[in-house]
This record gives C-alpha cells, structure tokens and sequence, in this order.
C-alpha cells in the first residue's frame, strides 16, 4: 500500500540532484539506483504503471539506508523517507521479506522468542565463540567485536519502579529499548544513574515491547502493529513528566516514524501524536540539568579527546545534535573534538550493514577515516546500532573506544 | 538493440558496469529538464580505453550515445531522446594530479566539482568555475556546457580554464587536444570547439585545467533597492569604476518577498531589488573598494547598504540569495530556472520586460541575475502536469528570448542549448553560422550518433 496524500510529493521533485551529494549510497557507487533522485523517479515510473515490481527495483530501494540525508537537502521539500517508506511497503507486500529477515521480525515481535535467543546468544558466546577464537565475521564485522548479551535482560534486573535520590523533581517512563534490555545493560544502569541523581524518578514498565523500527522501515509496517499498538497503550499516560529514550532508533520511531506510519495507513494517530510530544532523549533532559551534577575528572594525564558521531535518527528524525555535545564539554576531563562529517551514517543501518555489505563498507569506511583523523580515544554516540557498527569496525591498535554518551556522564559523578 | 551487441558492450566492462534493467533505464531518463526518456543501455565506464571501445561498437552498429556526469544540466543535455547508450560518468572520479608548480591539474570527467574545489583549497589554490550546481555537478559536464557561475565576472567560464582534453570521437579513436603549456597556439583550438559542445562532437574522458591562487580574504556588501532603475544603475557604475567584484547579484521583488516570507531574515519586502557584492584580493585593497562600492550603491539611492562584519555575517547575507532557488521551488510542484545573457546596460529594461511578460501569461516568475555580466535566471513556476499552464510557460519564455536577442543578448548564458532552446537558435545563429556549425558537427560525427537531437 502506498498512501495517497505522499504521491503528491513525487511530483514536487525537481529532478535537481541536490540530495545526490547528501547520499551515502550514491557516493559509493555513483549510480543513479543509489541515488535519491534516481529511486524517486522508479518510485514515480513504478505508481505511474511504467514500471513493474522485480528484483532489481527491491535492491534499488532496500538499498536505501533512510538516513533522511536527501530529505534535508531536498529544496522543493518532498519528504523522500516518507516516499520509500511507502515504496517499502510495496515491496514487501508484493514480493516478501528474505527468510533472513522473516526469522528477525519474528523474533522481534515475540519478547519470549527475542529473550530466548539473547539467552542462547549469552551462552553461546561465553562458552563457544569466545573459547574458540575463530576469524568468523557477520557481514564485515569479527563475531568477538560484537556486542555481548547481558545475562539476564536489563528490565529484570532492575524492576518496574526506581526511585529518586532525594526529593523527587519529576517522574519519567523509560522506554528501554532491545539493546539496552538484552545487550547494553551498561548504557541502562547509567541512564538510570543519572536520572535518578538528578532527583527523577523512573517507572520501567515491565510489559514493553520492541519499538518495531526495524520491521515497518523494512516494509512490514502491518506486522509491525501489534507492537506499536501495544506500545502506544503503555506509554500514553498522563501520570508522566516524559517517555525517555537511550536509544535514537526508538526514539525517531515514538517520536515521528511511528505517527507517520500511523497517519499512512489511515489508523488514529492521535495516541502516538500524544505519545511523540512526550518523548526525549536521555540528552535533552540531562543537559538541561548539567549543573546539578556534580561530574569530576577521571583522567589523570591531561585531557581525554572525545569526538561524537551524530546517530541518523538522532540528528535528522529527532533533530538533536546540540545536547550529547552540551554533556560531553561538561566532562571536566574531556575535550570535545569534531570529525568532518559527524552528521553522515556510519553505514550500519541495523540490518543493512549484512544484507548490502559492499554499500556498507563504503559507507563505513568513510566514517572510519573521519573519526581516526581526529586522534580521539573516544567515540561519543547516542544509538546501539551505531555503536555496534562503530564498535565493530574501529578494532585496530590505537582505535578510538566506542561509548553511549551517557556511560561517559555516569562514570564521572562523584 | 540486438542481445548480440550487448554481450560485446558487457564482454568490455563486465558484468557489473552495464545494465538495461528497466529501473536503471527509467534512473537515467531524466535530469531537471521537463522533457523525459529512456536509454536502452547504461554504461559506467572507467578509462578511455574502455569508451574508446565502447565507441567503436556504437560507431559500427550506429547506436546513440549520450555521455552523462550527474546529470544536472538544465536544458535537457543529458536526456537521451534517441535511446542508445548513456554513459555514465560517475564513477571516473579520480583527481590524477594537482601541480602546485605549474598550476594546473588534470582530471577524470567525474571528479565533482564542489570536491576539487575541497582538494584544491589544501594547496591554496582555486579552480573559479563554480556554477551553482557545484556541489553536484561533475568537471566533465562544466566542459560539456561551457559552465559558469557566480565567479564569471572576475575570473572567466569553464573554457577560460582549460588547457587540453582527452576525448573519444565517434569512432572510437582517442583526440588529444592542447597540452600541460599555459601557452599554446600550436593547431586549431579544438580544446574550445569540444568545450560546450555537449557531448555532440566528442566524449571527454580527461581534462586538464589551469588554476590560480586562492584569494586569501573576501568581503560581502548588500544594498537594498526601493527602485529597480537605481540597482541597475549600481551595477552598471560599480563596474565602470574600475573594481572587478567576484559576485554581484541581484534579486527582484517577486524572489525577495518569497526568501523573507520563508527564512523571516529581515528583508524588506516593499523594494524592487537586493544587489549583493563580493570582492576578494588581499584584505588592504579590500577595505578601500569595499567603500568605493558603499559610496556609489548611496549615491544610486540605495535605502539600506551593509557591510558584513566578518564571514559569518557574509554568510548570513548570502543566505537569501542561497535559498532563492528553493524557497521558490517550493511555491509550486514544478520549477525552472532560465537562462539568458543580455548587456549589463540592458538589464533594468530585460527585467522590466519578464515582470511584464509573467503578467500577461499569468505565470509566476521571479528573477535572480549574475548581475555584473547581465546574466538573468528567471525562475518560471508552474504544475507540468497541467498541459493549458505548461503552454504558458511555453510562450512566455519564447517572447522572453525574442526579447532577451532584440536587446542584443543571448539565448543562453550558462545552461547551454540542450533540447530547450534547440528551437529557437536560428533566432541568433544566421544562416552561414547555422550551415558551418553543421559542418562541423557532420565531419566528426558522419553517422549522427553522439548525443543526436540536440544543438544541429
């Protein structure tokens, strides 16, 4: 299904090529497929009835990482995510997901299913993978760079209610995420480090589900419903200050993926309209609170370089680029320095990075040498997926350690 | 084109670099221009070698190629309306050498023209060209359309710059013209003849240019204007005064009420026009033309003339004249930006007109200029899809360059023929003009395969 009131977009498109210069994809291989421009116009050819569904015009658009880089740049303001998201659809509902990725949404779909498997993962990777050392890669990345599964998921762990230090200022839902649940328990214990020292209570309901980002993006936007029904019913309460994210997927899906999903296939979109005006990211509200935390040095020699690489989601769909860099200058041991190109994707894109791995490593590689060339020792980000990219990629002597920014804040309060 | 034929195309450049997958040839159908079609073949090729291969099976089998950078040209160069092959140049990307010494360098076509401007700028050097298009457009397609820019005024267009090609002729041989010497009267100048000829003699597959050195500070000035006249007059005295600005660039009403309707910078919006100056040189010399020109906008009746404090203030004045093109593009589903060149003392007058001319047809036009060297981009705005509309559009901009050649201007500044103004080159090309450049055209192209249907 393709909804009606975003055709209109395709015939604002000037045909300029100004999102051409913004498009990972296009600059690795500089064909008109990977450029925005180029899968407008099959998107057009293809509504106009020029043009069949195939193979080649799936790869074109799959290809597409929906960075939102052409939507920035675009001067007439077609809303191209909003266009291949639709296309997606199409796709999917013609021709199916890959086994690959049906196996995913499956798991993504089922909390008992993905926790069952965070579990096999944990052990497999203590008791088998690791012992053995092997060369094996998924995609481009050493299985022993990816990240670990915690042992018992994050939300267990810690419960449904953890309450302020001190006097109660405000009360907010946390909205965890899968990384933070099953892999990055770190990045959730800071998280909650930090709000609560802040005086901020934060209620962990138990019954969250994943946001769903990586399946509608890849066209199951009906499979993805449940979830994001589900969701929505659990965080649309009055009786919180904000729904708070770690993680930039979820948070650009709560705070516009999900709304427009909602409004394209015709479905009330007042709930998660209400929802997305609640939601933020750990940033925003710790930035506006730095003073307060009493934050100390860690380092004994000198300053540590820090550089920060802009999350997609982060920077385009939430439009956040100013708070991670407010905490990191407020590190009293760091100094904040910027690559070229902080706002550009890493490549990752969840599952693209193994599904498009040339692409990919292109993408990648180009981020790679922008963050070497700053000499950091730290890569500041504010989304798993990035960080599992980064993290696996950046592995050589005198690369930089890949960090959730606000890991760096927790490990510096008194 | 026959499977056969194909298979020897792909046996040259492997699998991976041809493709006649509908998607690809729907991609490669378009460019800015309204007009659309499709190839039958698309080619990436890597080296002159394999084009010049690639030519000599188009050559035998007479099929159309129409060579492609990024495909920004605006009248319709790229658009290959006789099917064929469209070669595509991006992935010729390659810087192959900046000498710093001698300065020149010498270029693959593909090399974007925004990047080498980034690689040049670590040698303190320039290359001035810089059509609007710069961060797109590629080196190879300057060449092609003669490109120019905001820094035509000071420095000169695309062949000002050039000192030798390499380029495959339409049976698969390999020209070189011109040389690494900055002088070089040695034979015709084909270098010139290819440069501009979009695609239509030759395919270049590497060009060398001359550079010069980067300025090392500039200064920006805008001045507004309650009369249109007084900016014109501006203009035409800034000029004449002996000072060499490396932009000068107005806007009309029409562009000024629908940049500050969409940034709120401030503009004023009851004037008939912004000029904005730029000079550079050495900082000394600037802080005297800088009051030269502040003098002369005031005694032209300027209401309001700012001088940027420094390069973020520069910044913020250009701002508006930036966001001209999208903040009109926006108004209406289509746009395009025109392109006509008439004598800087005609320019009120050829300005005066198109106001006239968007009336009478009832089209929305709003009109940016290279001021200095009277190069005019009306910005016509109108839904293609609505055929009575489109015929408007037609007609005006055909009385805008009747208009544009009895002043004694030019059909095209910067955009070049294309399929747009195809029509109306008789109006500047007298007979014997017309018949030599056929002549041309058919001794190096005797079977009319390199871009056909465009300029003869």
């Amino acid at each position: 299904m393709f909804a009606e009131h975003i055709k209109e977009d395709l015939y604002s498109c000037l045909k300029c090529a100004m999102c051409q210069p913004a498009c990972p994809t296009y600059k690795v291989t500089r064909m008109e497929r990977h450029a925005p421009r180029g899968r407008v116009q099959m998107v057009k050819k293809y509504l106009e009835g020029d043009l069949s569904i195939s193979k080649g015009l799936q790869e074109a658009l799959m290809s597409c990482i929906l960075c939102e880089s052409c939507a920035q740049a675009c001067p007439s303001g077609v809303r191209l995510d909003r266009v291949f998201e639709n296309m997606r659809m199409e796709l999917h509902e013609k021709l199916g997901p890959k086994f690959a990725k049906r196996a995913l949404f499956a798991a993504l779909n089922n909390p008992m299913l993905m926790r069952l498997g965070a579990r096999v993962g944990y052990v497999g990777q203590r008791h088998f993978l690791a012992p053995l050392n092997i060369g094996l890669k998924i995609g481009r990345i050493p299985v022993n760079h990816l990240p670990s599964f915690n042992r018992i998921p994050f939300r267990t762990k810690v419960g449904e209610l953890i309450p302020a230090v001190g006097k109660r200022k405000a009360r907010v839902l946390y909205f965890t995420g899968c990384a933070t649940d099953l892999m990055n328990e770190d990045v959730g214990l800071a998280v909650l480090n930090v709000l609560t020292s802040l005086g901020i209570e934060v209620l962990i309901p138990r019954d969250q589900v994943c946001c769903s980002v990586p399946v509608f993006l890849s066209g199951a936007r009906r499979e993805a419903l449940p979830n994001v029904e589900k969701n929505l019913s659990i965080l649309d309460r009055d009786d919180v200050d904000a729904v708070v994210v770690d993680c930039a997927t979820c948070g650009s899906g709560l705070k516009k993926a999900i709304p427009h999903l909602m409004e394209d296939l015709g479905l009330d979109v007042e709930k998660a309209k209400r929802v997305a005006a609640k939601v933020k990211d750990v940033s925003e509200i710790v930035s506006d609170s730095l003073e307060e935390l009493e934050l100390v040095s860690r380092s004994s020699r000198g300053k540590v370089k820090v550089t920060y690489h802009d999350p997609c989601h982060m920077v385009r769909s939430m439009k956040i680029s100013r708070e991670p860099r407010n905490l990191i200058r407020a590190l009293p041991d760091a100094e904040l320095v910027e690559m070229v190109g902080s706002d550009q994707c890493c490549g990752g894109a969840g599952s693209f990075q193994f599904e498009h791995v040339e692409i990919s490593a292109g993408v990648t590689d180009r981020k790679k040498q922008n963050i070497r060339s700053t000499g950091a020792q730290i890569v500041a980000t504010g989304c798993p997926g990035c960080n599992l990219t980064l993290a696996g990629n950046l592995y050589e002597e005198g690369d930089p350690r890949v960090r959730h920014t606000i890991e760096l804040v927790a490990e510096r309060m008194r | 084109m026959n499977e056969s034929v194909k298979k020897e195309l792909a046996a040259i450049v492997g699998t991976d670099r041809i493709s006649d997958q509908p998607e690809d040839l729907a991609a490669y159908s378009q460019e800015p221009y309204i007009i659309e079609h499709k190839p039958d073949l698309v080619i990436y090729p890597d080296s002159t070698q394999e084009v010049s291969e690639i030519m000599k099976i188009a050559y035998r089998e007479e099929i159309p190629v129409t060579p492609r950078g990024s495909g920004t040209n605006l009248a319709g160069e790229t658009v290959p309306v006789k099917g064929g092959i469209v070669l595509a140049f991006g992935r010729m990307d390659k810087i192959l050498q900046i000498d710093r010494e001698n300065r020149l360098a010498r270029v693959q076509p593909g090399v974007v023209n925004f990047d080498f401007q980034q690689e040049l700028a670590k040698y303190n050097l320039m290359y001035p060209p810089d059509p609007s298009s710069w961060k797109m457009a590629t080196i190879g397609g300057n060449v092609g359309t003669n490109a120019g820019g905001p820094k035509t005024l000071k420095y000169g267009v695309t062949r000002d710059f050039l000192l030798g090609l390499t380029c495959v002729l339409a049976n698969g041989d390999v020209l070189k013209t011109g040389g690494l010497p900055m002088k070089n009267v040695t034979g015709y100048d084909l270098t010139r003849l290819i440069c501009g000829s979009e695609g239509t003699l030759a395919v270049v597959t590497e060009i060398i240019v001359r550079l010069v050195p980067k300025a090392p500070a500039s200064r920006t000035l805008m001045a507004v204007f309650p009369k249109l006249d007084d900016s014109s007059n501006t203009v035409a005295a800034i000029v004449g005064s002996g000072i060499v600005p490396a932009g000068l660039e107005i806007m009309d009403k029409v562009v000024i009420r629908a940049v500050e309707a969409d940034t709120n910078l401030g503009l004023p919006t009851d004037v008939d026009a912004i000029l904005l100056v730029e000079v550079d040189g050495h900082p000394e010399s600037l802080d005297l033309e800088m009051k030269k020109i502040e003098k002369i906008c005031l005694e032209n009746n300027a209401s309001s003339v700012e001088a940027a404090r420094d390069a973020a203030h520069a910044e913020k004045l250009w701002t508006g004249r930036r966001a001209a093109f999208s903040v009109m593009a926006r108004l209406r589903p289509n746009a395009i930006m025109e392109d006509t060149t008439v004598p800087v003392s005609r320019l009120t007058e050829m300005m005066k007109k198109i106001t006239e001319i968007s009336r009478k047809h009832g089209i929305e036009i709003g009109v940016v200029a290279h001021a200095g060297d009277g190069n005019l981009h009306p910005l016509i705005l109108f839904d293609q899809r609505d055929e009575e509309e489109l015929q408007r559009v037609r007609d005006a901009t055909a009385e805008m360059f009747e208009h544009a050649i009895k002043l004694g201007g030019t059909l095209t500044g910067e955009h070049g023929i294309g399929l747009g103004k195809k029509k109306y080159l008789p109006l500047q090309l007298d007979e014997v003009a017309l018949a030599v450049t056929k002549r041309i055209k058919e001794s190096l192209d005797p079977k009319g395969i390199l871009n056909p249907g465009k300029f003869v």
